[in-house]
C-alpha cells in the first residue's frame, strides 16, 4: 500500500513538472499569437500625441508618448466625482474629419460604443489644477530597435500613433509615425 | 569543511573508544558535501540568466518575431528538460541551476514578447504569471532556491507596480501570502521564514507610503508579524517573525526620532481605527505572551508604541521607547541566559545610547556625565550577568 502511495506520488511529481512547464510554453504561445489576433479582429485607431519637448522624447531604446486622450475635460467626464488614483476607467473615442480619434465621454462606468466609435480602458491617475482628469493607458513606451533613436530625435512636431484595440480590451501599438 | 573536520576528528574518537567505526560511518555520512556546492550554483544561475537576458536583448533586432518566439522556448524546455536529466543522475545542485535559467528565461520571454509586439502594460499582470510560475515550479521541484526566486520575483513585482503605476496589486500579493505563505508553514525553514518576513515588510512599507499616504501604517503591519511570530511557537517561524519587525521598528524609530527633532515636522494624527486595531494586536501579543510564561518579552512591545501620537514629546518617548527595548532584552538575556540576547540588547543600548547624544546630550548635559551613567548602566547588567553565569557553573 505504502509502496504504491509513494510511486503514485512519484508519477504524479513527474508529470505536475511537465504540465506546469508546458503551461508556460502555451502562455508564451499565446501571448505571442494573441498580436496576430489583434491585428485581424482589432479596431483600429490613430491617436495623436502632444507636442513635447524633443530632447524628453526618446529615453534609450524607447519612445515617450503623450496622447491627447491622456487629458479629458470636465465637459466629457460623465463618471462618479470621486474617482480614485488607479480606478479602471473606460474613454469613448470618436474619429474626427481627418480619422483621428478624440474623447466623446469617459466615465468609470461602461460605455457603449455605436458605429465607428471605439471604447478603450484607462486608469484613472488624477484631476488637475484645471479640473481636467488625466488617465494613462499604459501606452506612452514604444520600444524602437537599438541605433534608430536619432530618426525620432529630430522630430519637432506632433505625431500619428495607429492602435489596435482588440475585442477583449487589450491594447497594441502598431505603429508610431510624424504628423503631415 | 565541516565533513572534513568531522573526518579528521572522528578517528580521534575511534581511537580513544568513545564510538566505534560503524559509528563513526554513520556520523561522517550525516555531512554530506553537497550542501555548499548548491549555492555557488545558485549564483552562477542567476549570472547566466543575466546574461541570456542581455544577450538576446542586445541582438534582437536582426531576428524576426516568430524567431524570436521559438528561441525562447527553445532555451526554456531546453534549460528545464537538462534539469530534468540532471536530476535523474542524482545531480541536484547542477539540476536547480537549470530550472532556475529556465525560470528566468520564461520571465524574459513575457516581457520580451510584449516589448516586441508593442502590447501595452499597465498592471504587474506579467509578475503574477511569472510568481505563480515559480511557485508551481516549487510544488513539483522542491528546492529552496526556487521559491526564493520566486519570492524575489513577487516582491520585486509589487515595488515595480507601485513605483511606476502607483498600484498595489491584490491578486500578486495574495498569491505572496497563500501560496508562498503557506509553503513557510509547512516547510518551517528559518531561512524562508526570514525572506518571508523581510518581503512582507518591504512590501507594506511600499503599500503604506504610496497608497495611504501615512507611514504610521507600517507600525500596525509589523505589529500583524509579531503577533504571528508570537503565537507560534515552532522556533524556525517564531523567531523571522518575531525579529524581523522588531529590528525593522527599532531602525524606523530611530528614524522617526530624527524626523520628531525637526522644528518643521507636520503633526500626525492618527485614523481612529489606527488605534483600535493597535489595541486589538497588543492585546493578542499581550495575550500570546502570557501564555508561554515569557512576561519578561512583554518590554519589546514598546518598540510598536504610537510614538508619534506624543505631540511635542515624541521625540523624548522614542528614546524612552528604545532604551526600554534594549534594557528589557538585555534582562531577557540575562534571565534566559542567552548570550544572543544579551549582544543585541547591548548593541540595541549602545545605538540608543549614541543617538541621544547626537540629538539631544550634545547642547544640554555634560558629555562625560552622559556616558558615564550609560557605562555604568552596562557595567551594572554585564556585571550581574557574570556572576549568575559563575554560580551556574
Amino acid at each position: 500500500m505504502n509502496k504504491k502511495l509513494t510511486s503514485g506520488l512519484k508519477f504524479l511529481k513527474k508529470h505536475l513538472f511537465i504540465v506546469i512547464v508546458t503551461l508556460q510554453v502555451l502562455f508564451l504561445v499565446v501571448m505571442a499569437s494573441l498580436n496576430y489576433v489583434i491585428e485581424e479582429f482589432g479596431d483600429v485607431i490613430h491617436l495623436e500625441t502632444e507636442p513635447y519637448d524633443p530632447r524628453d522624447v526618446f529615453y534609450g531604446d524607447y519612445i515617450n508618448l503623450s496622447y491627447t486622450i491622456n487629458e479629458i475635460h470636465p465637459s466629457y467626464w460623465f463618471g462618479s466625482e470621486n474617482v480614485k488614483p488607479n480606478e479602471v476607467i473606460y474613454v469613448l473615442l470618436k474619429p474626427d474629419e481627418r480619422d483621428i480619434y478624440r474623447v466623446k465621454a469617459a466615465s468609470d462606468k461602461k460605455l457603449e460604443a455605436q458605429g465607428d466609435e471605439v471604447v478603450i480602458s484607462g486608469r484613472y491617475r488624477h484631476k488637475d489644477y484645471e479640473q481636467v482628469h488625466r488617465v494613462s493607458y499604459g501606452m506612452n513606451r514604444y520600444y524602437i530597435e537599438e541605433g534608430t533613436g536619432e530618426e525620432y530625435e529630430q522630430i519637432n512636431s506632433k505625431m500619428i500613433v495607429t492602435v489596435a484595440v482588440s475585442p477583449w480590451g487589450q491594447k497594441k501599438i502598431l505603429d508610431v509615425e510624424e504628423m503631415e | 569543511m565541516k565533513r572534513m573536520w568531522i573526518q579528521s576528528e572522528s578517528e580521534k574518537w575511534v581511537e580513544e573508544g568513545i564510538i566505534d567505526s560503524t559509528q563513526r560511518d554513520k556520523i561522517v555520512n550525516r555531512y554530506s558535501q553537497k550542501g555548499e556546492a548548491t549555492f555557488i550554483f545558485f549564483f552562477s544561475a542567476i549570472l547566466i540568466g543575466l546574461a541570456c537576458l542581455s544577450f538576446v536583448a542586445a541582438n534582437w533586432q536582426v531576428i524576426p518575431n516568430l524567431w524570436r518566439i521559438f528561441l525562447i522556448i527553445f532555451f526554456m524546455i531546453g534549460f528545464y528538460g537538462f534539469g530534468s536529466y540532471l536530476e535523474e543522475k542524482g545531480r541536484s545542485g547542477y539540476s536547480v541551476f537549470c530550472y532556475i535559467v529556465a525560470l528566468a528565461v520564461f520571465g524574459a520571454g513575457i516581457f520580451l514578447t510584449g516589448q516586441m509586439y508593442h502590447y501595452s502594460m499597465n498592471s504587474v499582470f506579467p509578475f503574477i504569471i511569472w510568481g505563480l510560475a515559480a511557485f508551481l515550479l516549487y510544488l513539483s521541484r522542491p528546492y529552496l532556491f526556487i521559491l526564493l526566486s520566486g519570492l524575489a520575483i513577487v516582491t520585486i513585482g509589487e515595488i515595480y507596480g507601485l513605483a511606476n503605476m502607483h498600484a498595489f496589486d491584490w491578486w500578486l500579493f495574495a498569491l505572496f501570502m497563500i501560496g508562498y505563505g503557506t509553503i513557510v508553514f509547512i516547510k518551517k525553514s528559518e531561512v524562508l521564514s526570514w525572506l518571508f518576513a523581510i518581503a512582507f515588510i518591504i512590501q507594506l512599507i511600499g503599500y503604506s507610503i504610496e497608497q495611504l499616504d501615512q507611514y504610521y501604517w507600517m507600525i500596525i503591519f509589523s505589529l500583524v508579524l509579531y503577533v504571528v511570530g508570537t503565537h507560534f511557537q515552532v522556533r524556525q517561524i517564531s523567531r523571522p517573525f518575531t525579529w524581523a519587525p522588531l529590528l525593522f521598528m527599532f531602525g524606523f524609530t530611530i528614524v522617526q526620532s530624527f524626523i520628531f527633532s525637526s522644528p518643521y515636522r507636520e503633526s500626525i494624527e492618527a485614523h481612529f481605527m489606527f488605534y483600535f486595531i493597535w489595541i486589538v494586536l497588543a492585546s493578542l501579543v499581550i495575550l500570546f505572551t502570557l501564555q508561554n510564561a515569557k512576561g519578561i518579552s512583554l518590554t519589546r512591545l514598546a518598540l510598536f508604541l504610537p510614538v508619534f501620537a506624543a505631540g511635542h514629546f515624541a521625540e523624548l518617548v522614542s528614546f524612552i521607547v528604545l532604551y526600554v527595548f534594549a534594557i528589557g532584552l538585555l534582562l531577557e538575556g540575562y534571565q534566559q541566559i542567552d548570550k544572543r540576547k544579551v549582544h543585541l540588547g547591548t548593541s540595541a543600548f549602545l545605538i540608543s545610547t549614541l543617538l541621544v547624544y547626537i540629538q539631544v546630550a550634545w547642547d544640554f548635559l555634560d558629555k562625560s556625565l552622559f556616558f558615564l551613567i550609560g557605562g555604568i548602566i552596562l557595567f551594572v547588567i554585564g556585571f550581574a550577568l557574570e556572576r549568575n553565569h559563575g554560580k551556574d557553573v
